[in-house]
């Protein structure tokens, strides 16, 4: 089984199947193509997506259903024909994963925000990934993820 | 903020970058763009997502993940 040395999750073991591919990588991120969802106990819902190919790079995830109950997906027919889907309004948990990338904070006086206006979607079926820009929608790429009296301003 | 109207097929200069209004349907706009080939051209949301996907991208440790439960009050 193939493994790989994580700055995150230490080694890390990985079926072959297990590898979600992603063939325009991500925006900032053009090379990394492949991907493994890491599981750790006691960590619902946060989800983590490991670089297969850079030891360093891990993404923290919130399905986005956990965010928003009420989520909106909808898909460019090119987003849907990479991911092979026939839709463009694809089933979240059924047909596709959606993920939202979460940004922790770094300070005290910051809160976790949850990138809404760009969402992961991969196909379950075929295990292939997009990140899903989604303008002209009211979904903040910054969305906070506490409320609180005085949010800090994100840029 | 600079406001000017424009119909399909009529065009207008940022410095030495030719914007030309193509077609105009619906919600869209179909826009051409005539630049010198150095210049990079990219759309808002896409580089909204560059700037947050680099900033979350963090080696990812116990004590954020801990901080972020907490957080979220799980």
């Amino acid at each position: 089984m193939p493994q790989i040395r994580t700055e995150s999750f230490g080694e890390i073991e990985f079926a072959e199947s297990a590898v979600f591919r992603f063939p325009l990588g991500l925006p900032a991120f053009e090379d990394e193509r492949e991907f493994v969802f890491v599981e750790r106990p006691g960590t619902a819902p946060l989800l983590f997506m490991q670089s297969v190919t850079s030891h360093t790079l891990c993404f923290i995830l919130l399905p986005i259903l956990a965010v928003d109950p009420e989520y909106q997906l909808v898909l460019e027919e090119d987003q849907a024909a990479i991911l092979g889907l026939s839709s463009t309004r694809p089933r979240i948990g059924e047909d596709v994963l959606c993920a939202a990338i979460v940004r922790a904070a770094r300070r005290p006086d910051e809160v976790p925000t949850a990138n809404l206006l760009a969402p992961l979607v991969v196909n379950f079926r075929n295990g292939l990934g997009v990140q899903v820009i989604q303008p002209g929608t009211r979904y903040s790429h910054c969305h906070p993820l506490l409320k609180t009296e005085e949010l800090a301003p994100c840029s | 903020m600079l406001v000017m109207r424009r119909r399909a097929g009529e065009s207008f200069l940022i410095g030495e970058v030719e914007i030309q209004v193509l077609e105009v349907g619906g919600s869209r706009v179909k826009l051409g763009i005539r630049a010198p080939a150095e210049m990079a051209i990219v759309r808002q949301e896409v580089q909204v997502t560059e700037t947050e996907n680099r900033a979350a991208a963090v080696p990812v440790s116990r004590g954020m993940i801990d901080t972020l439960l907490r957080q979220l009050g799980r």
